[in-house]
């Protein structure tokens, strides 16, 4: 079967991003395959922070919870989808194209989902 | 010398770096990028450009100059592509190549290597769709019939090909709706929604279809008759969308306005303009401690907090999809403009919208001030 590790190398490198992984709801990272300049710990602990933020809001306003959360900034791009007890995050540069790679996400998303499940 | 010369350039980029911040306009940007351009860093210069385009959206100028520093970069990525092309030839490679060429804006390269894709792999809808665009675009701006009886043909044949291709179906259905054949459009809209129940593109489209201008004789005949008049007999969809007014002598009301025709469009709950402590609001909003508003907010504050710390730059737009459908946030400085809208609305238009919103109040503010 393929692991979580193989799933994110793969997405990787089909989807030309600078780095993706996967981390619990809480920010405690479960895989990574990330670019040289980028550390998970990182990219995950900001995450993290901005997933809580965003759920904790969302909630107490009366919103419920979030599927897909992406952010553009000037210099990159970050895209976190909630895959059921975690979440997947992905970032590319500027110039990266998230709409396009959007079926590759969605499918190593489909792929993680089942593994936690499989997992459970 | 050239220690001296390097000095001397980089003082000149911090100072217009500067400038850029302090007082954002796109002849700031495009001073800066042609600067990084000169000293052959495409990347920075695309970086200024895009960076400008987030303000400015609609500066001629930023595009001319983003244009020119991604051509020297598709260049050397073609070259790439070309290598590996004679390497192992494969329809993936043909389209990501027939794509640098498109985006290029070469329609004669594009053309060239879809055809010579479609000689080695008929099967491939692919190359006939990425052709079927190129002949799509040169119909749109030339009004030329001949291209859009080919880009009509192409288009069939990669829905005959690739029958769940929604976004071939939908561009087939556009160009035949604005030549007047709606009985045909309405027939490939048909299949649309049925692969697509609650895309609201192809519900715009089906209304089109349903309410446009009909006209007589075969699509042949369609075709002539708008090369003959010069007009397309139906108006393109997207200029049903709210049209920015930019101008500096135009005050609060504008944006009040755009707010409205936010709201108006298909799908749209509800929306926002906050400056620091005051918020805008048009649509389904209570009052003031709104939770739309609230976590508006927050995801500004926190998403910019987070972009500095990764290191990526500012935070210019972010979109949220959940049980609550989608809220599209666009910053820049302490101005903030949001909305909120439902499953199945173009995600990607409306944060265009909201990024001319944000542009325009800022361009007026500057205006003002001066």
């Amino acid at each position: 079967m393929t692991s979580i590790q193989d799933i994110l190398e793969d997405l990787r490198v089909t989807a030309s991003l600078k780095g993706c992984l996967v981390m619990m709801h809480d920010g405690i990272v479960v895989a990574t395959a990330l670019d040289r300049s980028l550390e998970g710990d990182v990219v995950s602990g900001l995450t993290s922070f901005l997933t809580s933020t965003l759920r904790r809001v969302l909630t107490e306003s009366g919103l419920g919870g979030f599927t897909s959360l992406t952010v553009h900034s000037t210099h990159g791009k970050v895209l976190m989808v909630d895959i059921g007890t975690s979440y997947l995050v992905v970032t590319t540069n500027q110039f990266g194209r998230l709409d396009l790679s959007m079926p590759e996400i969605q499918e190593a998303a489909l792929q993680l989902r089942r593994l936690s499940r499989i997992s459970l | 010398m050239k220690l001296f010369q390097r000095l001397k350039i980089w003082k000149e980029l911090k100072r217009l770096e500067a400038k850029v911040h302090e007082n954002p306009s796109p002849s700031t940007y495009v001073d800066l990028g042609q600067v990084y351009l000169n000293m052959e860093m495409t990347d920075h210069t695309v970086r200024v450009a895009d960076e400008g385009l987030s303000l400015f959206p609609n500066s001629e100028e930023l595009r001319k100059l983003r244009k020119f520093a991604q051509k020297a970069q598709l260049n050397a990525k073609i070259k790439d592509l070309r290598v590996r092309l004679n390497k192992s030839a494969s329809p993936k490679i043909y389209k990501e190549l027939a794509d640098q060429y498109l985006e290029l804006g070469d329609f004669g390269a594009v053309q060239g290597i879809a055809e010579e894709c479609i000689r080695r792999f008929p099967e491939d809808a692919g190359a006939y769709f990425v052709l079927a665009k190129a002949r799509l675009t040169n119909f749109y701006r030339d009004m030329s019939s001949r291209d859009g009886l080919d880009a009509v043909r192409g288009l069939q044949r990669v829905v005959d090909l690739e029958r769940k291709n929604t976004k071939a179906l939908k561009m087939l259905a556009e160009v035949l709706i604005r030549v007047g054949a709606l009985d045909d459009a309405n027939e490939y809209l048909q299949r649309a929604k049925k692969l697509m129940p609650s895309d609201r593109e192809t519900e715009s489209l089906l209304r089109e279809a349903q309410n446009g201008k009909r006209m007589q004789g075969s699509i042949d005949s369609m075709f002539h008759h708008v090369e003959e008049r010069g007009t397309m007999v139906n108006a393109s969809i997207a200029a049903d969308k709210p049209q920015p007014r930019v101008a500096a002598e135009e005050a609060i009301g504008t944006v009040r306005d755009y707010l409205a025709q936010l709201v108006e469009v298909d799908g749209v709950i509800k929306a926002c303009y906050i400056k620091g402590s005051k918020a805008m609001v048009k649509g389904d909003i209570r009052d003031g401690n709104d939770g739309f508003l609230r976590v508006v907010r927050v995801v500004a504050k926190a998403a910019q907090r987070v972009s500095r710390r990764m290191d990526i730059g500012n935070f210019s737009k972010a979109s949220i999809d959940g049980e609550f459908g989608h809220i599209c946030v666009c910053s820049f400085g302490d101005v903030v403009a949001a909305l909120q809208c439902e499953f199945g609305t173009p995600v990607d238009r409306l944060l265009a919208d909201l990024q001319e919103l944000v542009a325009g109040s800022l361009y007026m503010s500057r205006g003002a001030e001066r």
